[in-house]
């Protein structure tokens, strides 16, 4: 069945090769396609003018000093010489110089700057030290000496080329290291270190294809960088020297005849500016059709909200829009509302009608995708640019359709405020925080600086934040993640709004940090008594914050109902499907888990063993006060046995330790003490290592990032199979059984990644985990970056496998309920150490640990009456505390690993 | 914040050393400084050429040469040039101050107005006035400085011909003999640096104002400033503090690059105008093959290099508070 066309490009029809879009985005550019047509002219007059042109460049014709005539098109000179021969050949010499350079450079920098990316550390600082030397130097004088020692009688075009080669591959290298040293964080990277890959085979496999384009793009530009070094050598008489001739020479011999015989000293600038002119639009053009920059537009360019689609002008006001003018108008009032993105056929938003009373506080839920941030920044008067809005968004009985930006600023910041989804940038890295509260204050009118700190340290202690005062002096990269968000809040607090619209407030945030700035953003609303629009994906959130909740889907709501009524009788299939996948982890823990399979465990030794465990890593000097300890305990002394056959799975916050112990567990990061065993053998041991590569695979968080996408699925399932060395017979064979049992078509071997959605990317992920029926699979975070529909398909197949196929899971998650539903046995991290282990059952029903207890306690339940008053009741006690801390660390004397920082 | 400032400061001094030794194998390795005398017609004899190698110190190996090059060059003595009557230090010492004259100048207009540019455009993205911006970027980036200079001096020299009076100096530095008193000596040179301050000015701007435009079109784009709008802030209050400030970190990276590039653009401008800068003494240098003449010039561009990297970095603690506090 499968497997009888596994090479790529086997299906007709289907999505174009990245290669074909940029290609297609380059066409589409005016510049670039009328400078590539220009270039390509150019280059044919270099190599076929000679053959062409009756005159020699070197030729003395009678005609001195000639203007440009039929027989003489760009004139002579005062020997009698034709400027358009001379001009073609100084054409020729050029170009073939600044070729030859680019070649030169391409090379060289791809190659430094590989090695450099690759290794990192020590070798990328030398490499780059040299990068530094090698750029304080004026390049022209260097070339200017070494052009002139290297031969008495001038210099050939080649040696010009390799001084300049020499001196021009910096820029190269600097960048082909840059996206090397980033590509190298890439998951799709580490998948293959795990698998195996050597330094060789990731460097030219993996790294190269994905800089190729920033190649292209840099020799490019590199050619007209050395068209001007060399015509400027030449002029200084350093490059090409006479009686050979080039552009730089010419213009250097035409110097004083520039008001008596223009056209000698005009036609090589002209051409040199031609060319250079060219080949910068061409390679822009190829930058943009490469990386295509999908930028936001200018939040103060007019938005599109202002310029109404004229079909939607027409439409009468929306029924009850009129009768609505009595005392109880609501605060928000959407009606018939869209947006529209050219190109795109469906509409992003298509036809809500929400209100919002004054007060109130009303959850839009849904996916990515639903609409429900578009419809939230349109009542903020900031859609995206290129958006087409219609219909009509009134706030406090006026339409604000057509505000401009002063008309906004009235509202905004006073009247209606936002708190955006990421703390880590929504405030501005280089002003203090105290100045982001004193201009915001400043926006009802002028404070004093002292009664802006005054009330600003108010908000922050009224937000629960310590040492409020000595915050406002810092900046925002100086604190957490939480911290950082309830200065938003307090932000928001600050001129008393009718309405605060919080756009997914808590997502980029840890479970137990969520909870404090939900309380925060609950307190900020009981204190002003606003509106609330609270945006979110997670239908379990709403549960506690909301008095009515309206699910979106594909750009309508669904369903709208008062919380109570929705959790209790939804109406909406695809609402009562979202309930479905709430996880309660407050009932009968993980029901839904397939019952354990009869326990391996006593059948002998373990699968994987983990020993006292601990990963250090030293923080740079210059990232820490004088004098502080520099170490990080990563992982502290952990340890924990896995049976084959058996799940275990890790849940921690971010910076717990977990990934740190799951990348130590694969290889990429190197213990600072004791020892991981699989299978009975030390992994410390580089044979070990290798042999145990071919039993654990590994699926990573983001489908988008650990499939390298300049593979097709076919070449990525091969891949661990090559690095094996197995027959291509048998890795078609296998590939075809593992699509088979991820539930993909044979079809998609011939696609690239980018063809498929995020399910269907995981399920390659995880098809590529089973290509060499591995013993171990380690799944880091394998559902955390998909929505939440798609969640429960990938671990019901997940469970599925494991059934099948007894294999064993080492899951890290920072999601309980995953944790919960998947595993045998969990471990929950804290601080670099397993502060609880118990069966999965046991940990999530009778936590023994404060922590765990912590944990649970911050997971929200999706029943409004039981989480409201799990609210409104004391919260789990914090942990740890100044009486009951952490352990510390014991540091051992051999404590080494420099360098590094995860 | 010291220590940040001493360590930096180390850092250059560091990069000097082995930038000078690894060029001054180079230029070593590179050329012979008495390639000339040998081939002279009639011969020389063998006694005046092993006499000169001496004088030279070309008997000795690279490390020692680099060495003694070195100690001397600390205490202003460039070792001696092919040249018998010439003393590099002091021939090279005046052409620095003239040179540094026209390369600031230039550095600080071109930084200016790419400033302006680039955020003027980015501001007014796929507008007109974007379009002219960007077209005008593109075409002054293809422009040969040498040609430019040409044109600009010839254009000079036509205008002061037509107007009969000398509006533009064109030849030279400074007037000679050079004006007295102070204030019309700077006026003189003043006059005397605008057309070469335009060449170098005009290339290198366009290309940075391209940069500086992508910095705030990136800036424009970023989610602070999003939050700074939906605060309610003024337009000049979000330009200025949230939008051109955080995007003042890249143009600094991209000038200090550009450096060494500004020097050999002022290379040629000074050789265009005729000003006994460091570009002529470099070419007449490098013509008579002249290591320690040639040495002793790559030192002193070095050094300022390394000096307004050194500027650039002090620029940034300045700017980008994540720089002065470490990260995390």
């Amino acid at each position: 069945m499968a497997a009888a066309d596994p090479k790529p490009g086997g299906a007709a029809g289907r999505p174009t090769s990245r290669l074909a879009l940029a290609l297609a985005r380059f066409r589409a550019n005016p510049m670039a396609m009328i400078g590539l047509v220009v270039l390509v002219l150019l280059v044919a007059l270099a190599a076929l003018g000679p053959l062409l042109w009756h005159y020699g460049h070197a030729e003395i014709t009678p005609d001195l000093s000639q203007r440009p005539s039929l027989a003489h098109p760009l004139g002579t000179d005062t020997l009698g010489r034709d400027m358009l021969a001379m001009a073609i050949r100084g054409l020729q010499q050029s170009m073939l110089i600044a070729i030859a350079v680019a070649f030169i450079a391409g090379v060289l920098g791809t190659l430094l700057g590989i090695v450099s990316g690759y290794f990192g550390g020590l070798t990328d600082a030398a490499l780059m030290r040299f990068v530094d030397l090698v750029l304080t130097i004026p390049t022209i004088a260097l070339a200017a000496f070494l052009g002139n020692a290297l031969s008495n009688s001038g210099v050939s075009w080649l040696g010009l080329s390799l001084v300049l080669g020499g001196l021009f591959w910096t820029s190269v290298a600097r960048l082909v290291r840059g996206v090397s040293l980033s590509l190298r964080e890439m998951p799709f990277i580490r998948a293959a270190q795990v698998m195996g890959a050597g330094p060789a085979r990731i460097m030219f496999r993996h790294m190269l294809p994905n800089v190729a384009d920033h190649i292209i793009v840099a020799t490019a530009l590199l050619v007209g960088v050395a068209i001007l070094s060399e015509t400027g050598l030449s002029f200084l008489g350093f490059g090409v020297r006479p009686p050979d001739t080039s552009l730089g020479i010419l213009i250097s011999n035409a110097q004083t005849a520039v008001l008596t015989r223009p056209w000698l000293f005009y036609a090589p600038g002209v051409l040199i500016i031609l060319i250079v002119l060219s080949i910068n639009y061409v390679g822009e053009g190829l930058r943009d059709a490469f990386n295509p920059r999908v930028l936001a537009s200018s939040p103060l360019a007019p938005g599109p909200a202002q310029r109404r689609a004229g079909a939607t002008a027409a439409r009468p006001p929306a029924a009850g829009a009129e009768a609505d003018t009595g005392a109880e108008a609501p605060l928000v009032g959407l009606a018939g509302f869209e947006v529209a993105f050219p190109g795109s056929a469906r509409r992003a938003v298509d036809g809500v009608a929400l209100t919002i009373a004054r007060g109130e506080v009303l959850a839009l839920v849904g996916e990515s995708g639903s609409g429900k941030s578009l419809t939230a920044l349109a009542i903020a008067g900031l859609l995206p640019g290129g958006a087409r809005a219609g219909g009509e968004v009134r706030f406090d009985g006026r339409d604000v359709g057509g505000l401009g930006f002063a008309a906004w600023r009235d509202l905004r910041g006073r009247r209606i405020t936002t708190i955006l989804q990421d703390p880590s940038t929504s405030l501005n890295p280089v002003l203090t925080i105290g100045a982001q509260f004193h201009e915001s204050f400043a926006v009802a009118g002028p404070v004093s600086p002292a009664e802006s700190r005054r009330r600003a340290t108010e908000l922050l202690e009224l937000m629960a934040i310590r040492e409020a005062a000595a915050r406002l002096d810092q900046y925002p990269h100086q604190m957490s993640g939480g911290i950082r968000q309830r200065i938003v809040i307090a932000l928001a607090m600050i001129h008393r709004p009718d309405l605060i619209i919080a756009d997914e407030p808590t997502t980029a945030l840890d479970v137990t940090v969520q909870a404090q700035v939900l309380d925060s953003l609950r307190l900020a609303r009981e204190r002003t008594g606003a509106a609330m629009l609270f945006i979110t994906h997670d239908l379990a959130l709403v549960a506690g914050v909301a008095d009515r909740v309206a699910v979106m889907r594909e750009g309508r709501v669904v369903e709208e109902q008062p919380v109570a009524d929705l959790f209790a009788r939804p109406r909406h299939p695809y609402t009562r499907r979202l309930l479905s996948l709430a996880p309660r982890l407050d009932r009968s823990p993980a029901p839904a888990a397939p019952p354990a399979p009869p326990a391996p465990a006593a059948a002998g030794a373990p699968l994987l063993l983990v020993e006292n465990l601990s990963c250090h890593f030293r923080r740079p000097r210059r990232a820490v006060r004088r004098g502080a300890d520099r170490t990080i305990h990563a992982l502290c002394g952990v340890d924990l046995a896995l049976t084959a056959g058996e799940t275990f799975g890790i849940v921690g916050e971010s910076g717990s330790g977990k990934t740190t112990l799951l990348n130590t567990v694969l290889g990429l990061y190197a213990p600072t003490t004791g020892r991981v065993v699989f299978d009975g053998r030390d992994l410390s041991l580089p044979a070990a290592r290798r042999d145990a590569a071919r039993q654990m695979s590994v699926v990573f968080q983001d489908p988008y990032s650990s499939l390298d996408p300049r593979m097709t699925v076919w070449e990525l399932l091969a891949e661990p199979g090559r690095i094996e060395g197995m027959a291509t017979a048998e890795i078609r064979a296998r590939a075809a059984r593992v699509l088979d049992r991820v539930r993909l078509p044979a079809a998609a071997l011939g696609r690239f990644p980018h063809e498929f959605s995020g399910g269907q990317r995981q399920r390659i992920a995880i098809a590529r985990a089973l290509m060499l029926d591995p013993r171990l699979v380690v799944l880091d975070e394998p559902v955390s970056a998909l929505d939440v529909s798609i969640q429960q398909d990938i671990l019901d197949l997940l469970a599925e496998l494991k059934r099948d196929l007894g294999v064993a899971y080492l899951l890290v998650a920072h999601d309980l309920a995953v944790v919960a539903g998947l595993s045998d046995r969990i471990g929950v991290m804290y601080g670099g150490q397993m502060v609880e282990v118990g069966p999965a059952r046991q940990v999530i029903a009778d936590p023994r640990h404060p922590y765990t207890r912590r944990l649970l306690d911050a997971v929200p339940v999706p029943d409004p009456a039981v989480e409201r008053a799990r609210r409104t009741g004391p919260r789990a006690p914090m942990w740890p505390t100044p009486e009951d801390p952490l352990p510390p660390c014991p540091v051992h004397a051999h404590a080494h690993a420099e360098g590094a920082r995860p | 914040m010291l220590v940040l400032i001493g360590q930096r400061i180390l850092n250059s001094l560091l990069i000097l050393l082995v930038s000078t030794f690894v060029v001054y194998t180079l230029v070593a390795l590179a050329g012979d400084p008495l390639g000339e005398l040998r081939d002279r017609q009639p011969p020389v004899p063998e006694s005046v050429i092993r006499a000169e190698e001496i004088r030279l110190g070309l008997d000795q190996p690279v490390a020692v040469r680099y060495a003694t090059w070195l100690a001397g060059a600390v205490g202003g003595d460039f070792g001696p040039s092919v040249r018998e009557n010439q003393n590099i230090g002091r021939e090279l010492a005046p052409r620095v101050w003239v040179t540094l004259r026209l390369v600031t100048t230039a550095i600080v207009i071109a930084a200016v107005l790419a400033l302006a540019a680039g955020t003027v455009a980015a501001l007014r993205r796929n507008r007109p006035t974007d379009h002219l911006l960007s077209t005008t970027a593109f075409i002054l980036i293809a422009l040969p400085s040498f040609w430019l200079a040409v044109l600009l001096k010839q254009l000079g020299i036509a205008i002061n011909k037509a107007s009969g009076t000398r509006v533009f100096f064109t030849v030279g530095d400074v007037s000679v003999p050079a004006p007295e008193g102070w204030l019309p000596l700077m006026a003189d040179m003043a006059a005397h640096l605008i057309l070469p301050t335009i060449v170098l000015t005009m290339i290198h701007f366009a290309s940075w104002s391209r940069y500086q435009r992508t910095a705030v079109v990136e800036s424009l784009a970023s989610d602070h400033v999003r939050f700074a709008v939906l605060r309610g802030l003024s337009r000049a209050r979000i330009i200025g503090a949230h939008v051109v400030r955080p995007a003042l970190i890249p143009i600094v990276t991209v000038i200090a690059l550009d450096l060494p590039a500004l020097f050999s653009g002022a290379i040629i401008t000074e050789t265009v105008f005729q000003w006994r800068g460091m570009g002529g003494f470099l070419l007449e240098s490098i013509a008579n093959r002249d290591a320690n003449a040639v040495m002793a010039w790559l030192l002193v561009a070095a050094v300022a290099v390394v000096f307004f990297n050194l500027l650039a970095d002090l620029l940034y603690l300045a700017i980008d508070p994540r720089v002065r506090y470490g990260r995390g």
